[in-house]
């Protein structure tokens, strides 16, 4: 992806329909118009203010690794294999990133897939992977996991 | 950009992968933290979560006694390689829910059978259970074990009617019971009764049914749900011939669903309608010949659209669902069976089922 520091001329921009992205770590991004468009909230903002496209549009949640990463996935159709390159983190950054910026099927894709990856794993695992604090006392822990013994059963090792 | 900091996810998108969850990972994450388990536990998450469907999970049910019902996932292997023979069908005991005492004291134990509950039918991972004595009806979640208790149903027995059912209406959102009692020889006029579990209360639609029971078995009389209309299999007076008798649960009116010409005549008579893989599918016994066909209608109430699907080597097959791989799981009542898609017996269990259900397994837990 073009990363670019200088102002471009308007012009040049409607010639190739790209819109300038500011990510939170102050990089600008020249993005395609049709990947913008899947942003909800750019796309509202663009389309009701009819905006000048030279002018970055602030993104304060989204990293430039980030918006990277998201463009990669668009543009390759949402593929799984690229997908599966990802880290833990990287997971978690994209959705939180499809759900700022309102992408919703980047948000169903990547919730999805991060569904896979736990639905066979413990709760132990999933405290790991969320920095989740058991905020039980372990009797009401031991409680709970008495109602359904069975769902405990069948597990990937984590 | 530092990759250390630890991101803590906002609830609303923790929510998003929940939703894609199957039932039985959402109990077991209902011990990861308290706001997880009050998420999980929200009758608006447990209606969102079913209506996504996402990575929606069957198990069959059958009772196994007074006390107990078993759940039994249909993907699982009957046999569990891992743990050797002893692991048969994994099958889950699930505690029902206690009828409330009989109004009656009930001084003659002769009835002590009526004690047990029947599994009436199953509906967005709801069971309805009927117990005669108490006459009581019982709206319950296996999955979560939630149940809502209906005292005092105020109805002579629904089993021994012509026909019932029981389902779902979403512009009400309201469950339903439908009973279609016995019509008088004399005359066509009849009147079906509509449960509202939202009002508690009976309605009585005035209706012409000019059909019969076929005949069969009793299996037959409790209606198969799909989307919002209930089906019985019954026999046409006028025609004489069997028909699918449809009663959509939003419109509350009848129509009818003709079977294949062909097959309505000579060589094959039908025994039994289940809805599997999103068709209405037909049992039919072959004259002369000790198997059973299925046939499917692909095309919902397109009559050229019934096509044969699989060829079971016994009778009395009773089929539940399609496996992933297009094969049949089922029972012959003496046990439960699993074939591939050419109609081989992959496996088999001697298990006792009289009346089985199939369960889509959720979380939602508002009647």
């Amino acid at each position: 992806m073009q990363k670019t520091e200088g102002e471009e001329s308007k012009a040049e921009n409607e010639e190739v329909k790209q819109v300038t992205l500011m990510t939170s770590d102050g990089v600008k991004m020249k993005v395609e118009i049709s990947i913008v468009y899947e942003m909800e909230i750019v796309r509202s903002f663009i389309e009701v203010n009819d905006a000048d496209h030279s002018v970055p549009f602030p993104l304060p949640n989204v990293s430039s690794h980030t918006l990277d990463l998201i463009i990669e996935l668009v543009k390759n159709e949402y593929d799984d294999e690229f997908m599966k390159t990802f880290s833990h983190d990287e997971l978690k950054e994209v959705l939180v990133a499809a759900n700022y910026l309102n992408m919703k099927t980047l948000l169903d894709f990547i919730a999805t897939a991060i569904a896979n990856l736990l639905e066979k794993k413990s709760v132990e695992f999933i405290r790991n992977f969320f920095n989740i604090v058991n905020d039980f006392t372990p009797e009401e822990e031991a409680e709970i996991r008495k109602t359904n013994e069975w769902v405990f059963q069948d597990l990937d090792e984590d | 950009m530092n990759n250390h900091t630890l991101l803590v996810l906002p609830p609303e998108v923790i929510r998003e992968i929940l939703l894609r969850l199957p039932v039985k990972s959402l109990l077991r994450f209902k011990s990861v933290c308290k706001s997880w388990l009050s998420l999980i536990s929200d009758p608006q998450f447990g209606i969102s979560h079913y209506d996504l469907a996402a990575t929606p999970t069957h198990r069959i049910l059958l009772r196994s006694n007074d006390f107990y019902a078993q759940s039994i996932d249909t993907k699982a292997p009957f046999i569990d390689h891992e743990e050797g023979t002893l692991c048969l069908l994994r099958a889950v005991h699930l505690l029902l829910p206690p009828p409330s005492p009989p109004r009656i004291p009930d001084f003659f134990h002769f009835d002590d059978f009526r004690n047990q509950p029947h599994i009436l039918g199953s509906c967005r991972g709801f069971v309805l259970l009927y117990y005669e004595r108490g006459d009581d009806l019982i709206l319950w979640n296996p999955s979560i074990g939630v149940h809502k208790q209906l005292p005092h149903f105020q109805y002579d027995s629904i089993t021994r009617e012509f026909l019932y059912g029981f389902g779902y209406d979403p512009s009400k959102d309201d469950y339903l019971i439908t009973s279609i009692p016995f019509s008088c020889p004399f005359s066509a006029e009849n009147e079906i009764h509509v449960f509202s579990f939202k009002t508690a209360s009976w309605n009585n639609v005035p209706v012409n049914i000019p059909y019969s029971d076929p005949g069969n078995c009793l299996a037959v009389r409790a209606g198969s749900l799909f989307n919002e209309t209930l089906h019985w299999l019954v026999l046409s007076k006028e025609k004489k011939v069997p028909i699918i008798l449809a009663f959509d649960l939003v419109q509350r009116s009848f129509s009818e669903i003709s079977l294949l010409d062909h097959l309505t005549m000579e060589k094959r008579r039908v025994c039994g309608l289940r809805v599997m893989g999103g068709c209405l599918s037909l049992c039919y016994s072959v004259e002369g010949s000790a198997v059973t066909e299925i046939w499917m209608m692909k095309e919902y109430k397109v009559q050229s659209s019934w096509t044969k699907f699989i060829i079971i080597p016994t009778c009395d097959f009773y089929p539940i669902c399609i496996t992933k791989d297009s094969g049949i799981f089922g029972s012959d009542m003496r046990s439960l069976e699993k074939y591939n898609d050419k109609g081989e017996l992959l496996e088999h269990r001697t298990w006792c089922t009289r009346r089985v259900v199939l369960l889509c397994q959720s979380t939602v837990c508002k009647v």
